[in-house]
């Protein structure tokens, strides 16, 4: 069996982040991490080829140079056998393109699961699983918080509106992974040492064959939250159940 | 070819004690800007495996319940499965083989939290490497692999209820039984961090009152028991008790390195853990001052943000520039052991000696590093806790714990004194040996006072003014070493209030010398580093000033009427008044602090 697994790097949610002067995306030393969703969907690959005799793992990185870090560090160290990174400018490239380049290394590495994070916590699309099964014709399997192979199928349980969902999918198959599927692992010194005798081959756009690289969603402008607002003293509970009723409308 | 290349870089490792004779930036250092990939992708894991497994739970590790769960070494047998207490050791023992300064960065990472960093530092640092160094080939085939996967819990008894500092002065005995067979133990070992969980120990006895000797003992011992949990000021959420042995039996192969040997093993251990002490100080000073900067930039009086206020700026300033020097200054202990490591070969005979020689090399340093750390992180707990206020007194916000924590850094690894005192110590009898000039330097100082000290360019640029105010320090600081040693020849070790002095001038050249070079070499990349600059020419100026007034009071100590007046007048030439506008310097160090959230100075 072979498992493609998406590693991307997001931006620290707890870095503080200047937006460039062009108001459209951010500037400066922005800190990275990888993708939480990534690391649950690395975690079930892994779990998978634990499990399974003879799987081979990927990982996939779009991005520049630096993304090659994040798929070494990511995903190698802690296990994955290879890595992929196609180099794209993602300050340019929106869901759509990810999902062209997802459906071109399928169609090149043949895998029999596809494992995605549900969304990245930068963008928070939560659009390339979709797009990709689409692209691709393959089922798919999104919000996973359990999988596990029997026999021919894969058995998904999503996390649906109000409860959970159980369904069987055909291989190969697209499954996009959410945070309560797994506790990813660490990876272990030793691992982090092998990572970097590990396969990684860099690709570009031009080496997949896509339909269409041109983005579809362009970004127009890009603002930081507007700042708190400064609380009010209540000096009674009346009052406090007064305010909560009438101006912040919770009770 | 490779060969005769490291060997060259092995030759390149200056010499310990030579920072004070040669002028900044002679030998490039090895400095945390440097490091690669593989060191980055194991901080950035161990600073997961900190924030997850131990900022998590950090009072909960503190109290007595969760010393009784055991929660402590739940988390450092994790640490251990990972791979985090294997790095040291050679691959043919089945660890990483990976070198002191990837080792030092572990330390590091891990120095964000006081319990785990001594639970992690006694169990595989001084807990292990007296058998890594100092084992026969079956102790480490049957004790390595198992405390560095954390199956057993190790731990380092040296010290005892009446000896500490005096560790030779140790009263646990040892003898031989009849059969020849075991030797059976007496005596209490006092203070043995990991005591309670420990499954194996380094304890310290002297065979038959007089050989002081290493052994390794197993938990299961007869007559082998351990004292009550002490209940400390810090540290709570680690473990310290006493071993107390009552007729205990030590089989014979057990003993570790040669009878009567032990105070090799004791001191060389020590040695190792003194620079890593440093560097855990610097990792918990880093922690402190992000947090008190994100309280101070979320709480305001007057209508302002206790950060924007100068008073308390001045502190976070001086705080930053401490914590790059002290970043500076223990690297560049681990990088030039590692230099002068690097060329030698495993399986010489004489591998170890010469891998303790080049320990032994920067003792010095070493010990600088201890004491000019420790105390540098007392100071800004201390800064940081005030500008707390009153919140700074309770349980709520870290700070309080971090501070409890922080004060045994001063008295274990060899107390504040006693490292002090070896300091000048060392140095005298380097140039005895004559492993350090210090008599051509003083020849060649005196020279250059007689036709006038240089002086300042007169629009001074970049590290200008800071690589001036050095050169003075370190003139100064040979001077009262020649003033000292003149007055008191080999009476000095008695004297050892002008020990002291002359060892924290011999301290603040180090750690300036060390913040200074590492600033060239930042330089030299074609950065502009003003954040750095200004670090280096506020510590190099307020330092000469201090080192100007020491100087004064230790010659006045020891000379009178016309003998001192020479020594007055050559510490007036050497230490003449370098201006600086330390207002300025310190608005544009906290300025950086506040706006990047802490000190980013390094980034890993
Ligand atoms: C939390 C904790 C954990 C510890 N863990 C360990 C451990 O794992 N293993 C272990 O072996 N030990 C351990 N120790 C012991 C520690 O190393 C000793 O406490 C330390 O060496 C000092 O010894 P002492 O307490 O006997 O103080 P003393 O030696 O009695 O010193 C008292 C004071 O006198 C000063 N002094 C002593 N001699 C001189 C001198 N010649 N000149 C000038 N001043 C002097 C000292 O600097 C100090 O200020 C631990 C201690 C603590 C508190």
């Amino acid at each position: 069996m072979k498992i493609l697994v998406s590693a991307k790097r997001v931006s620290d949610p707890n870095a503080r982040l200047n937006i460039s002067r062009d108001g459209k995306w951010i500037e400066g030393d922005v800190e990275y991490i990888l993708n939480p969703f990534c690391e649950n969907a690395i975690e079930c690959a892994l779990q998978l080829a634990e499990a399974h005799d003879g799987t081979e793992t990927v990982a996939v990185g779009i991005g520049d140079d630096e993304t090659a870090r994040f798929i070494r560090q990511g995903a190698l160290a802690r296990g994955v056998d290879r890595g992929i990174l196609v180099e794209a400018d993602e300050a340019v490239i929106d869901s759509d393109v990810i999902a062209r380049i997802y459906q071109g290394l399928c169609e090149r590495e043949r895998p029999d699961i596809l494992l995605l994070g549900k969304q990245a916590i930068d963008g928070d699309s939560n659009q390339v699983g979709q797009l990709v099964a689409e692209y691709l014709g393959w089922p798919q399997a999104t919000f996973a918080s359990k999988v596990e192979i029997q026999g021919d199928e894969v058995i998904v349980q999503r996390e649906v509106d109000g409860g959970l969902e159980t369904i069987a999918l055909t291989m190969p198959c697209v499954i996009t992974a959410d945070l309560r599927l797994n506790e990813p692992r660490y990876a272990s010194l030793a691992g982090i040492m092998k990572a970097k005798k590990k396969p990684l081959d860099e690709l570009e756009m031009d080496d997949l064959d896509l339909d269409s690289t041109d983005p579809k969603v362009r970004v127009v402008a890009m603002s930081t939250p507007a700042g708190r607002k400064a609380g009010v003293m209540v000096k009674t509970v009346d009052e406090l159940v007064h305010k909560l009723k009438t101006e912040a409308r919770v009770v | 070819m490779a060969d005769s290349a490291q060997r060259d870089q092995t030759s390149a490792a200056p010499a310990g004690g030579s920072f004070l004779l040669d002028p900044a930036g002679s030998h490039p250092f090895f400095t945390v800007d440097a490091f690669n990939e593989d060191q980055l992708g194991m901080a950035a894991e161990a600073q997961r495996f900190m924030e997850k497994e131990v900022w998590a739970q950090e009072r909960g590790l503190e109290s007595k319940e969760g010393k009784a769960e055991r929660r402590m070494v739940k988390v450092l047998r994790k640490a251990c499965k990972l791979g985090f207490c294997a790095v040291e050791v050679p691959e043919e023992l089945g660890g990483l083989g990976a070198d002191k300064v990837t080792s030092l960065l572990m330390t590091d990472k891990f120095g964000t939290n006081g319990d785990f960093s001594v639970t992690y530092g006694a169990h595989c640092g001084i807990g292990l490497a007296p058998i890594l160094y100092f084992g026969n080939q079956a102790q480490k085939e049957k004790y390595v692999a198992p405390i560095a996967e954390g199956k057993l819990v190790s731990c380092y008894a040296l010290s005892e209820p009446g000896s500490g500092s005096d560790a030779l002065a140790a009263r646990t005995v040892a003898k031989l039984n009849d059969a020849g067979t075991h030797y059976i133990l007496n005596g209490t070992k006092q203070w043995i961090t990991n005591a309670a969980w420990m499954d194996v120990g380094i304890v310290f006895a002297k065979i038959d009152g007089d050989k002081f000797t290493a052994f390794i003992v197993d938990r299961d011992t007869t007559g082998f028991t351990i004292g009550p949990e002490e209940h400390k000021l810090g540290l709570r959420g680690s473990s310290t008790c006493a071993l107390i042995f009552n007729d205990a039996p030590v089989p014979v192969e057990n003993v570790l390195g040669e009878i009567g040997k032990g105070h090799r093993i004791a001191f060389n251990t020590l040695n190792l853990g003194r620079y890593k002490l440093g560097v855990g100080a610097l990792a918990l000073a880093r922690r402190a001052v992000a947090e008190a900067i994100a309280y101070a930039a979320d709480r305001k009086q007057f209508n302002t943000r206790i950060i924007d206020f100068g008073a308390i700026r001045e502190m976070l300033a001086d705080s930053i520039a401490q914590i790059y020097l002290a970043e500076s200054l223990t690297y560049r202990i681990a990088g030039s052991i590692d230099q002068r490591l690097q060329g030698l070969d495993h399986d010489d005979p004489t591998f170890i000696e010469k891998q303790m020689a080049a320990i032994e090399e920067y003792a010095i340093e070493a010990s600088a590093a201890k004491v000019w750390c420790s105390e540098a992180l007392d100071r800004i707990l201390d800064r940081c806790l005030q500008w707390h206020g009153g919140y700074g007194f309770v349980e709520d916000y870290a700070v309080e714990k971090f501070v409890r924590d922080a004060r045994v850094n001063r008295i274990f690894e060899g107390t504040n004194e006693i490292n002090r005192l070896l300091i000048p110590g060392t140095l005298m009898k380097r140039a005895l040996q004559k492993r350090l000039d210090l008599v051509g330097a003083v020849t060649a100082l005196f020279k250059t006072v007689a036709v006038g000290v240089p002086s300042l360019p007169a629009e001074p640029q970049g590290l200008d003014t800071a690589k001036y105010a050095l050169q003075r320090m370190k003139d100064l600081t040979l001077l009262l070493a020649h003033a000292v040693s003149s007055r008191y020849g080999a009476g000095l070790d008695k004297e050892q209030e002008t020990l002291v002095a002359l060892s924290n001038l011999i301290m603040e050249v180090y750690a300036v010398d060390s913040g200074i070079g590492r600033t060239m070499q930042r330089m030299a990349q074609g950065s502009p580093e003003d954040v750095a600059v200004a670090i280096c020419t506020l510590t190099a100026c307020e330092g000469l000033d201090r080192a100007t007034t020491s100087a004064r009071r230790v010659v006045e100590s020891c000379y009178t009427g016309a003998q001192l007046a020479p020594w007055l007048d050559k510490i007036d030439r050497i230490g003449v008044h370098v201006p600086a506008d330390v207002v300025a310097l310190r608005r544009v160090i906290a300025a950086d602090a506040v706006d990047k959230g802490g000190y980013k100075l390094s980034n890993y």
